[in-house]
């Protein structure tokens, strides 16, 4: 796990976080011009938590560029996910899974990131191994070159793999997390 | 199953097929209908792309998550719900980011919301309880980040800084020079401009070594073109070039090394005072047949010699050619680089020699192909970039 320990408090960044949450809004309302408050607001705050992860990562050498980057890229981001699904389509069906009522998890963010954590922190107490394959595999996206990384047999690193994500199944049966809908049905 | 069920199946499974969940059987429908159904395919490629772009590997929770946090208290169920309230327990980080935020570092225990528990209100229902309503007016009461700013006082928060992580080892890399380059876990693409030469029709390199050819140093290791060495001022470095005519191997050799080099005798590393970009400039990966919105551009002093470039998706194959091509499509540069090294950094990093040319470029990805049983197609992603030069 990277969480790590504390350092000491003369290593600390001080920052002005109205300030900054006054730049990051404006920028973001001047790039979403017409949207409502409502996404500005989200917006800004999902800003907020992405300037405080990256100041951690690193000190900024001009903090004003970074958090000019982080509003840009979040704005993008935004745009990108309303994007997703085309509004016009002619083939049949398609419409009406988009149209279909919204999952009320939905708006709690990218379910590839939720599951990617949800799935390294159901093995972080459970199999440190199945841990250590899903690790690798959220960096590599390839089986293969896990399997060469651990000197296996790309065969036998699917097996193994399988018996973790059978663990993760049980555990989603009993659950009503709607994030592991996929895990309870019959494929 | 009908269309509309078989597209509700694709959607439900794009984050599982993502994290590698769905089994041999389920993975190979979910193909079959994504290679088959553009829109799908379309919503698939987005997911990707902007949660990437997040730069979440699922060690923390999500950025998401947290920003709408005080949704996520209330709607979080089952499994999830316990995994998050693990993690807070133990994550410094992550409950300073609630701190932050105006949260309380906690996720209380619902007994309505845990695992196994089978909810009978909707979230419409949640939303309309008088309970909720008092945590939301809670809420804006004590959360920095909303609320009438005329009513916020100023905050000033100590954020406590952590050691860098992988995605971050370009840095290390840049700052520690050549020597410390032999076991960052960086990718690195050297670039000359002006140096190298070729035609984009010449056949791609494939295979074997692939040779760089960094300018000429001149005596005592200077480098024509780059300011002199001298002491770094305030927000400079002192960065060690890679030797000369450095060979880049298509893959770590032995001994676990990120590159293999050869130093032509007579030569020497040079050593040089320079400007290193911070942080990187975010290149969006741009598949035969798209197009970009807008082309990232860099603004930088010409004294700037390193920049790092935060790929958004990395092709998948053994092993990555990566070029760099001006807009006429000349190839200015290619190296061979290391695919595992590329895929954990997702950093690439330019050096430049001499004083670097504004202009638009191309940065192209191309995946060699393996052996015969490896069943995929040869990957090619450009990212477009534009260099702008002040004082020129």
């Amino acid at each position: 796990m990277d969480e790590s320990p504390s350092v000491p408090a003369s290593a600390a960044i001080e920052i002005d976080w109205a300030a900054a949450r006054t730049f990051l809004r404006d920028r973001i309302r001047g790039t979403l011009r017409g949207r409502g408050d409502a996404d500005v607001e989200d917006l800004t705050q999902l800003a907020a938590v992405r300037l405080l992860r990256a100041l951690r990562r690193e000190p900024a050498r001009s903090l004003e560029a970074l958090m000019h980057e982080i509003s840009r890229r979040t704005c993008i981001d935004f745009f990108r996910q309303r994007r997703r699904t085309p509004s016009t389509t002619d083939i049949v069906g398609v419409e009406e899974v988009l149209s279909a009522p919204a999952d009320p998890d939905s708006d709690l963010g990218g379910d590839l990131e939720r599951l990617r954590f949800v799935v390294l922190e159901f093995f972080q107490a459970r199999n440190a191994p199945c841990r250590t394959l899903a690790t690798m595999y959220f960096a590599e996206q390839d089986w293969q070159t896990v399997a060469e990384q651990l000197n296996r047999t790309y065969t036998a690193i699917r097996k193994q793999w399988s018996r973790c994500v059978q663990l993760l199944r049980e555990a989603a049966g009993a659950s009503q997390d709607p994030l592991l809908a996929w895990a309870r049905e019959a494929g | 199953m009908n269309d509309r069920g078989l597209h509700s199946w694709f959607r439900a499974r794009m984050a599982a097929f993502a994290t590698g969940l769905l089994g041999p059987a389920e993975e190979e429908r979910f193909r079959e209908h994504r290679q088959q159904c553009a829109e799908c395919r379309t919503a698939f490629h987005a997911m990707g792309a902007s949660d990437v772009s997040a730069q979440g590997l699922g060690q923390h929770l999500p950025a998401e998550l947290v920003a709408r946090w005080s949704e996520a208290r209330r709607s979080l169920r089952g499994l999830e719900r316990s995994l998050v309230r693990n993690h807070l327990a133990r994550c410094e980080e992550c409950r300073q980011d609630l701190q932050v935020l105006g949260h309380a570092p906690e996720l209380e225990v619902n007994p309505e919301l845990e695992e196994g528990f089978e909810p009978t209100a909707s979230r419409a229902t949640f939303e309309r309880d008088s309970q909720a309503e008092e945590l939301d007016d809670l809420d804006s009461s004590v959360d920095p980040m909303r609320g009438p700013s005329a009513e916020r006082p100023q905050y000033v928060i100590r954020l406590v800084p952590v050691r860098p992580r992988p995605t971050h080892a370009w840095l290390r890399w840049a700052l520690g020079g050549w020597a410390a380059a032999a076991t960052a876990a960086a990718a690195v693409l050297l670039l000359f401009p002006g140096v190298v030469k070729t035609s984009r029709k010449q056949p791609p390199l494939s295979g074997g070594p692939v040779a760089v050819q960094p300018p000429t140093l001149g005596p005592g290791g200077s480098i024509p073109g780059a300011p002199a060495p001298a002491e770094p001022r305030p927000g400079q470095q002192v960065v060690q070039l890679p030797p000369p005519n450095t060979v880049l191997s298509g893959g770590p050799p032995p001994g676990g090394l990120g590159w293999s080099g050869s130093l032509p005798m007579g030569t020497s590393a040079g050593k040089l005072v320079a400007d290193v970009l911070l942080e990187p400039l975010e290149l969006r990966a741009v598949h035969p047949g798209e197009a970009l919105d807008s082309i990232p551009t860099l603004t930088m002093p010409a004294s700037t010699r390193i920049v790092p470039l935060h790929l958004s998706a990395i092709p998948k194959g053994r092993g990555i050619l990566a070029q760099v091509l001006s807009l006429a499509g000349d190839t200015l540069q290619s190296a061979q680089l290391d695919p595992i090294q590329l895929r954990r950094s997702g950093t690439i990093l330019l050096f430049g020699g001499g004083v670097p040319r504004s202009g638009r470029y191309i940065l192209r990805l191309e995946t060699q192909p393996g052996p015969a049983s490896d069943l995929r197609r040869p990957e090619t992603i450009e990212y477009p970039f534009r260099l702008r030069i002040e004082d020129q």
